[in-house]
C-alpha cells in the first residue's frame, strides 16, 4: 500500500476550500479599501473650464476630456436669468465669518451656479453676464453651512463631515467653491468644483459651451469592479487547483476500476486519495477478490467435472477398441462429440478466469496462421493479410476467438471471409459470411452461454452454445468486444474490436 | 506382434483403476510389457525396481500431481514421459512439454494414437543419446522460435503466430542454415507424415514466411537460389 497522498476526507477538503475562498475574497476587498489611493475627484477647476471655453482642449484630473462646442443658440441653462449672489468674508482676528445670500426667486437653482459663473467670468476676463453655469450633481450639504453665518471652525467641521472638495491653505481649511472669488489665482487654478456646464457668449453672438464629461462608470464604481474582478480571479484560481486535486484520485480510481472490469485477474488497486476514495477502493478490492474467488471456484468445478467425465470416456474409448469396426467408429464419434462439449465448457470457464501471459503480438500473423490451419482442414476461409497490427494479448485466447468466429461462419454459411484493419487505435477483425444472417432479436442472445439458435440445435455438428460466449469473454478480457450484425447485402458479420498498440 | 521379447517396458501411472486396466490390457495386447501404479509414490517404487522405457503419466492425481512428478523425473534424467491428461487444452499441453514431458495426449485419446506416440518416444530415445536435453527454442538474427508453443518472437519482442505449415517449414530452415534446400527436400522435411500438400504450397508458404520475417531492414532471410531452391541466411543458435 502506498503512502496516503491527498489523504484528507473530501468533506474536510471542500470545507477548507470554501473557507479559503471566503477569506481570500475578503482579504482582497479589505486590501482594496485600505491601500488603494483615492480616485481622482470628478470635478475640474475654474481655470480648466476657462481654457476649455476659449477653445483649448483640457484633460480634467479624473482623466476626461473637456472640449467646448460652438453653437449659434445658447444652451437651455443659459437662458435663465442669473441669481445675484452676495458673499461676504469678514475677518475678526483669527475668526473669519463667511456669508452668502442668494436671491429668493431662484431658490431651486443651485446656489453654486452664480458663484462659479462669476469666478469663471473673472478667469475669462469678461463681463459676468456673458457667462452661464449649471452645476451638475448638486451637493446641498456644501452650502448649508454657507447659507447661514457660521464661524470658520463650524464650516471646517461641517466640511470634514460632508465634503471632499477641500483644499489646504496655510493653517485654515477653506471651502473654495463659495469663498475664494476674491482670493486670487491660486484658488482659481487649484480648487476643484463639482462638474458643471458652462456657456460663454462669444463676441459674434454665438455660444461656446462645455458640458461636463459623462463617464459610463464613475471612479469609485471602477474601483469596486476592479476588486470584484481580482477576487473572482483568485477564487477561480483556487477552485481550479482544488478541483484538480480532488478529481485526480477519483479519476485514477475510475480508470483503475475500468481496467479491472476488463480483466478480472488484474492486480488490486492501490490505496490513494481522499479518505472516501480509499474506502471505496478497499470495498472495490474486496468485491473484486470475492468475485475472483467465486469465478475461480466455478472454473475449478467445471474443470473437475470435465476431468471426471473424460476418465470414463477414455475407458470407453479403449474398451471399444476390440469391438466390430462399425460400432467402434460410431461410438468413437460419439465420444469425440462429448469431448468437444467438454472442451467448449472448459474453454469458456477459462476465458473468464485464466491469468494468461500477455505479450505484444502481431494480430495479422495470428489471424493468417489460424486461417492457414483451418484451410488445411478443408474450410473455405478468405483472408488477405495486410500490414501487421500489434495488440497486447494472450495468443492462445485470441486464437480461440478467431477460430470460434470462423467456425461459426463455416458451420452456418459454409465459408468465411476475413478482414483485419486498424482504425482509430483499434484493431478491428471482421468475419463475414454469406449465410442467411440472424433475426435482429437473436444478435445479442446468441452471446448468452448455452444459448443456441434453432439452426444450431438441428445440426449434428452443433456445439454447446459456448463459442460466441467464449469469444466475447476473451475479447472483453482484452478490453475489447465481439458484436454481431447483419450485413446489408445479406449474411452475418462478426466484428471483434481490440485495443491496438501504437 | 512377432517379437520374441517385448517391444519395451511401459509404466502406467493413473489414479483411476479402470484406466490402468484398459491401458495395461491394450498396450499388453500390442506387445509391450506394462506395469501400473496408482500414484507417484508407487511410480517411484516401480522405477527403482525396474526402470521402464517410458512412463504414461496422468496429470491430475491425488497426492503429488503429474506435472511435478514429470518435472522431477526430467530433472533426475529418468525415463521419458508421455503425459495423459483430461486437461487437454493447449496451455496445459504447453506447460507439460515445457516441464520436460516428451509428449502430451489429451483424454479421451484414440488408443492407436497412444500406441504411435509410445513407439515414437521409444524410437527417439534409441536414436538420441540419453543426456541430450530436448530443445525448446531456436534462435536466429535476434528472432526466437518457440518449439513448444510453435510461436515466433521478433527481435522487438512481438509474438508472431505461425500456421503449422509455416512453423514446420521455418523449423526446417533454422535447423539447416546456409544450405541450399530444394523444393523437394523442403516438402519431405516440412510435411507431416500424413499430409498431402502440393508442391506449389511451399512457394506460397515461403512468401508468407518472408512477410512475417520482414523487420523493415530490407534484408532477405530466406533467399531464392534460381533453379535450385532456397537458402536460410541467418546466424542461428539454440
Amino acid at each position: 500500500m502506498k503512502a496516503n497522498r491527498g489523504g484528507l476526507p473530501i468533506f474536510v477538503q471542500l470545507l477548507a476550500l470554501a473557507v479559503l475562498c471566503l477569506v481570500s475574497v475578503q482579504l482582497v476587498n479589505l486590501a482594496g479599501v485600505l491601500f488603494l489611493p483615492d480616485p481622482p475627484p470628478e470635478g475640474f477647476s475654474i481655470a480648466d473650464a476657462a481654457k476649455a471655453l476659449q477653445g483649448h482642449p483640457v484633460v480634467t484630473p479624473s482623466g476626461h476630456r473637456l472640449l467646448a462646442e460652438v453653437t449659434s443658440h445658447p444652451p437651455a441653462f443659459a437662458t435663465r436669468s442669473l441669481p445675484i449672489p452676495v458673499i461676504t468674508l469678514t475677518s475678526v482676528g483669527a475668526q473669519r465669518t463667511l456669508t452668502k445670500r442668494v436671491s429668493d426667486d431662484n431658490a431651486q437653482d443651485d446656489p453654486l451656479n452664480p458663484v462659479v459663473a462669476e469666478a469663471l467670468a473673472q478667469a475669462l476676463n469678461v463681463e459676468p453676464d456673458r457667462v452661464r453655469v449649471q452645476v451638475h450633481h448638486p451637493q446641498p450639504h456644501f452650502y448649508r453651512a454657507v447659507d447661514m453665518a457660521s464661524t470658520h471652525d463650524e464650516i471646517t467641521r461641517h466640511m470634514r463631515e460632508h465634503t471632499r472638495l477641500v483644499i489646504q491653505m496655510s493653517h485654515a481649511t477653506v471651502l473654495p467653491d463659495q469663498v475664494n472669488l476674491h482670493m486670487g489665482a491660486v484658488m482659481k487654478d487649484a480648487a476643484l468644483f463639482p462638474p458643471f456646464a458652462a456657456a460663454l457668449k462669444l463676441p459674434d453672438g454665438r455660444w461656446s459651451v462645455i458640458t461636463p464629461p459623462h463617464p459610463l462608470l464613475s471612479a469609485w464604481q471602477i474601483r469596486m469592479m476592479a476588486t470584484f474582478t481580482a477576487s473572482a480571479l483568485i477564487v477561480i484560481l483556487i477552485a481550479w487547483f482544488a478541483a484538480r486535486r480532488l478529481a485526480r484520485p477519483i479519476h485514477a480510481f475510475a480508470g483503475a476500476a475500468e481496467r479491472l472490469g476488463a480483466d478480472p485477474q488484474a492486480p488490486p488497486l492501490t490505496f490513494q486519495g481522499p479518505a472516501e476514495v480509499r474506502t471505496a477502493v478497499a470495498a472495490f478490492n474486496e468485491m473484486q477478490d470475492k468475485l475472483r474467488r467465486y469465478v475461480n471456484d466455478r472454473t475449478l468445478m467445471i474443470a473437475s467435472i470435465a476431468h471426471d467425465l473424460r476418465t470414463p470416456l477414455t475407458r470407453l474409448r479403449f474398451r471399444i477398441e476390440g469391438a466390430p469396426l462399425e460400432i467402434r467408429d460410431r461410438v468413437a464419434a460419439d465420444i469425440e462429440q462429448m469431448d468437444g462439449m467438454i472442451s467448449a465448457a472448459l474453454a469458456y470457464a477459462r476465458g473468464e478466469t485464466r491469468s494468461a501471459e500477455r505479450a505484444r503480438l502481431d494480430l495479422t500473423a495470428l489471424v493468417s496462421s489460424v486461417v492457414e490451419d483451418m484451410r488445411e482442414t478443408g474450410a473455405k476461409v478468405g483472408f488477405d493479410a495486410g500490414a501487421p497490427v500489434l495488440v497486447f494479448g494472450d495468443a492462445l485466447g485470441l486464437k480461440r476467438v478467431v477460430v470460434n468466429l470462423i467456425d461459426n461462419a463455416v458451420k452456418f454459411a459454409d465459408a468465411a471471409s476475413l478482414s483485419l484493419s486498424r482504425e482509430d487505435g483499434k484493431a478491428i477483425l471482421r468475419v463475414d459470411d454469406a449465410g442467411c444472417g440472424l433475426p435482429a432479436d437473436e444478435l445479442e442472445r446468441v452471446f448468452e452461454p448455452f444459448y443456441r439458435t434453432d439452426a444450431a440445435r438441428s445440426t449434428t455438428t452443433g456445439g454447446f452454445g459456448l463459442g460466441l460466449a467464449t469469444a466475447r469473454t476473451i475479447a472483453r478480457a482484452h478490453g475489447g468486444d465481439v458484436t454481431l450484425s447483419n450485413r446489408p447485402g445479406g449474411g452475418l458479420r462478426a466484428e471483434t474490436v481490440l485495443p491496438a498498440l501504437g | 506382434m512377432t517379437a520374441e521379447e517385448s517391444l519395451g517396458r511401459v509404466l502406467v501411472v493413473d489414479d483411476d483403476p479402470g484406466i490402468r486396466d484398459v491401458l495395461t490390457e491394450f498396450l499388453g495386447r500390442h506387445g509391450y510389457e506394462v506395469e501400473a501404479a496408482a500414484d507417484t509414490r508407487a511410480m517411484d517404487v516401480a522405477i527403482d525396481e525396474r526402470p521402464p522405457d517410458v512412463v504414461v503419466l496422468d496429470l491430475m492425481m491425488p497426492g503429488e500431481d503429474g506435472l511435478s512428478a514429470c518435472k522431477r523425473l526430467y530433472a533426475a534424467g529418468g525415463p521419458p514421459v508421455i503425459m495423459l491428461s483430461a486437461m487437454g487444452e493447449e496451455t496445459d499441453r504447453i506447460v507439460g512439454l515445457e516441464l520436460g514431458a516428451d509428449d502430451y495426449l489429451p483424454k479421451p485419446c484414440n488408443p492407436r494414437e497412444l500406441l504411435a506416440r509410445v513407439r515414437a518416444v521409444l524410437r527417439r530415445r534409441r536414436e538420441t543419446s540419453r543426456a541430450a536435453a530436448p530443445t525448446l527454442f531456436l534462435s536466429f538474427d535476434g528472432w526466437k522460435l518457440d518449439l513448444v508453443r510453435r510461436e515466433l518472437s521478433s527481435p522487438q519482442g512481438v509474438t508472431v503466430n505461425l500456421s503449422s505449415g509455416e512453423f514446420n517449414l521455418l523449423r526446417v530452415f533454422v535447423e539447416r542454415p546456409e544450405r541450399v534446400l530444394t523444393r523437394d527436400q523442403l516438402l519431405d522435411l516440412a510435411r507431416p507424415a500424413n499430409s498431402d500438400a502440393f508442391d506449389r504450397a511451399i512457394d506460397v508458404q515461403i512468401s508468407r514466411l518472408r512477410r512475417k520475417l520482414d523487420d523493415g531492414s530490407g534484408r532477405e532471410i530466406i533467399r531464392t537460389i534460381r533453379g535450385e531452391g532456397y537458402v536460410f541466411a541467418a546466424r542461428t543458435g539454440a
